[in-house]
């Protein structure tokens, strides 16, 4: 473990400034001291010296002439020098000539002569004494030695170490209460990233920011820190928002698939009344508003189902460009005169596979609502361009990496306010009151995330909004892109064959049921796929006619174990709402060719028709 | 005649024991002279370090210390020969007539030649020659450096003006140990 892991990072800076100014202090003031201390010495030393040379000088003479009492009278001259202590001529022979001692009550014998033959200076504990040969011109005549205390100079070095101490207290303090104030400059940052950082963990408040001060990496890390907040929380709000959305669309997709399930069978029946009234035209006719109620409402459920990403049943590679072209002048009369509609279509779109009525649908509807969102004149523009989306960008974009193609609706109403933004997609949600279904940017919603894309709202309150859908761009013809199939009058599919019809809603199954054995076909009714299944092991079947979604077993699943133990049985899948959990698990021209809940008689009985025409 | 035939015996012990007595009275003083020349010999040579002569005056190898007259010093003076000083060789010299003392550097004048003082100096007034002496109040006829007995000590006595007039420069501390200063006439009485 690293040391000083668990100190903070304002202690640990507080410990680093603290500790280096307190080391450079501390060595400067120690080489500082050490170089007093030599300094000093040095220069007593060289003073000493001096002294030494020039009553060495003085007493030549009267070595030569060996006169000690003038020898005497120089040496006496160091009374005035405090610190000398003793001072000794000696003969060159060794011999004592004059001496000098500061200390009158006791005598202090000169050194030995061999004691001290070294010349020079020398320093013990208290005293420096100093040697040094007398000569006159190159004639040695005998030997000066002067011994100084070294007391005061000891003393005033104590004193100035003393002093030195007092400065380092005072420079730790002072260095203490600068660290403590200059780490705020460094931590200031990366605590508050810190906080909010933890913030974020304990509460999963993303809303909070990191304030950004100066310009250094620290403030740069600050940045990417709130950039990366901004981001997630970007993200959050999509996920957030396709979450609901798939929730929502989980919950219509279902209401639509029972309510199919039902307007199936008010169709269906009503078609059979409608075939058994043919002489009664007053029945016929109430047949006729029973079917033609059941219509308008599997319109609805048609719509709800785009939303909950019912079925591209009816998608086709699609250039935009080409079907806005074509759509300008309906789109033109639709917004009106007061609002101007501008196209700016970039060359050379890519193609899209996409359901062409249903992006009519939507550029309708988005075309309504900006003539809703303008009072008075304003414009509308729509755009389209190509976007190749790259691995780095995905985060932030929302989108798989890819090439899309652009479609923009930008108008400059009234806008939106940043709730009727988070909940503009939802079913039902609409700003319009009664006039509006809420059902139109659902619709466009489930449209775009059907067909693989992603649709974002940007708004500004008084400024307008910009509606951007992305569609993946169309490189591979993946779905049949046959003609939607046109009822047919239903007389002419008779046949025959063995049909097992599969479906968990009863009146279905028995509407379903009732058609076909009117047409000639057996029937074996069952309600779920593991009956299907017995059956299966029982009697030989013609037709696998089956529902896809029921309990416990759904029809793809019981379409890959029939195709894998009975290959020569037909299937035809019928499905109101799609799912794509197990999709898999059946061929794609199966899955493809899916028939659409309510499906018509007349349908129904030429896709059998067609299946069962060499049996 | 032999004198043992001629002195009674008694008479012969008596002077016997008087050469005795005046062998144990003169023989410290016949000591003392003896110290005494050879401390003088050795300041003769010290004083070959307090001196500058004109440097025309000098011999690049040899320092000339001449003795005038008969001196027990010369005996002392001896082992000086050919010792150096301050890079040159010493040389001793014995020299009978003043005229011969004008190549000298250093001339000792004997006590013998205490009468013919002013002749020496009237000889040598144009030569840088150093005279020393242990004649009496010899600086103060004229002499340059002296030696004179002062409390069984042997002491210098300078007359700084001689030797300006003679071209020799004597060391300042040589003045600081003399115990008379002679300048122009006026004495300075130092240790």
């Amino acid at each position: 473990m690293k040391p000083l892991s668990f100190v903070s990072i304002r202690n640990k800076l507080i410990l680093i400034i603290f500790s280096v100014s307190m080391i450079v202090i501390t060595v400067i003031g120690s080489v500082h001291f050490i170089l007093d201390i030599q300094h000093v010495r040095k220069t007593m030393a060289q003073d000493l010296t001096s002294l030494t040379d020039l009553l060495g000088n003085r007493s030549s003479a009267a070595l030569a002439f060996d006169i000690s009492k003038l020898a005497d009278e120089n040496l006496a001259s160091l009374t005035y020098i405090p610190n000398i202590i003793q001072a000794c001529v000696y003969k060159k022979e060794g011999e004592v000539f004059s001496r000098y001692q500061r200390e009158r009550s006791k005598i202090i014998n000169c050194p030995k002569i061999e004691t001290i033959q070294e010349i020079g200076f020398k320093f013990d504990d208290s005293q420096l004494y100093i040697v040094q040969d007398i000569f006159q011109q190159k004639l040695l005549l005998g030997k000066i030695y002067i011994a100084s205390d070294l007391t005061p100079i000891n003393t005033m070095l104590r004193n100035i170490g003393i002093f030195s101490a007092m400065a380092l207290a005072a420079a730790a303090l002072i260095s203490f209460v600068l660290a403590s104030w200059m780490q705020h400059f460094i931590s200031k940052s990366i605590i508050q990233i810190s906080r909010v950082a933890k913030s974020i963990e304990e509460k999963g408040d993303h809303s909070q920011r990191v304030k950004i001060e100066g310009n250094d990496e620290v403030a740069q890390l600050g940045g990417s820190f709130n950039e990366m907040l901004d981001a997630l929380e970007r993200q959050n709000t999509l996920m957030n928002r396709s979450k609901k959305m798939d929730a929502l669309g989980q919950l219509t997709g279902g209401i639509a698939h029972d309510y199919n399930n039902m307007l199936g069978v008010i169709l269906g029946y009503s078609e059979l009344l409608e075939g058994a009234l043919n002489d009664q035209p007053k029945l016929l006719k109430y047949a006729s508003e029973i079917s033609h109620a059941g219509e308008r409402g599997a319109m609805l459920t048609k719509k709800l189902l785009s939303f909950s990403r019912g079925s591209q049943q009816d998608a086709s590679s699609c250039d935009i460009n080409s079907l806005l072209l074509g759509a300008e002048l309906m789109l033109g009369k639709t917004l009106t005169v007061r609002v101007k509609l501008s196209l700016d279509l970039q060359e050379g779109l890519w193609l899209t596979w996409i359901d062409e009525g249903g992006l009519e649908d939507a550029i309708l509807n988005f075309s309504i609502n900006a003539m809703h969102a303008i009072e008075g004149s304003g414009q509308f523009v729509i755009q389209t361009r190509n976007q190749t989306v790259s691995p780095s960008t995905v985060n932030v974009s929302g989108l798989k990496p890819g090439d899309y193609v652009v479609l923009s609706f930008k108008d400059t109403g009234c806008g939106m306010d940043k709730h009727t933004q988070e909940r503009v997609f939802e079913p039902f949600f609409t700003t319009k009151g009664e006039k509006g279904t809420g059902l139109g940017l659902s619709q466009a919603y489930g449209y775009v995330k059907q067909h693989g894309g992603l649709i974002k709202v940007q708004s500004q309150l008084g400024k307008g909004t910009i509606f951007t859908l992305y569609f993946p761009r169309y490189v591979q013809k993946t779905r049949n892109d046959s003609p939607i199939e046109q009822p047919t009058n239903q007389n002419e599919y008779t046949g025959n064959g063995t049909i097992l019809l599969v479906d968990d809603e009863v009146a279905l199954l028995n509407l379903s049921s009732a058609v076909l054995e009117e047409h000639g076909y057996t029937v074996i009714a069952v309600d779920s796929a593991e009956k299907a299944l017995k059956i299966l092991t029982q009697q030989t079947v013609d037709l696998l006619l089956s529902d896809v979604l029921m309990p416990e077993m759904d029809g793809y699943q019981l379409t890959s174990i029939v195709k894998d133990k009975y290959p020569d049985i037909k299937i035809q899948l019928v499905s109101g709402f799609s799912d794509v959990h197990n999709v898999d698990l059946v061929e794609n021209a199966l899955y493809e060719n899916t028939l659409i809940k309510p499906v018509k008689s007349a349908v129904l009985l030429k896709r059998v028709g067609e299946l069962l025409k060499d049996c | 005649m032999r004198i043992n035939l001629i002195l009674p015996i008694m008479m012969r012990f008596n002077i016997f024991i008087c050469f005795l007595l005046a062998g144990f009275i003169a023989f410290p003083t016949i000591l003392y002279a003896s110290q005494e020349d050879k401390i003088k010999a050795a300041y003769l040579y010290q004083l070959t370090y307090f001196t500058e002569w004109p440097k025309s005056t000098l011999s690049r190898d040899t320092l000339s210390i001449c003795i005038l007259g008969k001196d027990k010093i010369g005996k002392e003076l001896a082992p000086l020969h050919m010792r150096q000083s301050g890079g040159v060789h010493i040389e001793i010299v014995y020299i009978e007539r003043p005229i011969d003392a004008s190549s000298c550097n250093i001339l000792y004048i004997a006590n013998t030649e205490k009468k013919h003082l002013s002749l020496i100096f009237d000889v040598l007034q144009v030569e840088s020659v150093l005279t020393v002496s242990s004649i009496k109040d010899f600086v103060k006829q004229g002499g340059i450096i002296g030696f004179a007995i002062i409390n069984n000590t042997v002491r210098l006595e300078v007359n700084y003006s001689a030797a300006l007039k003679a071209g020799i420069t004597l060391s300042a501390k040589l003045l600081e140990v003399a115990s008379l200063v002679v300048n122009d006439k006026v004495e300075v009485k130092h240790l």
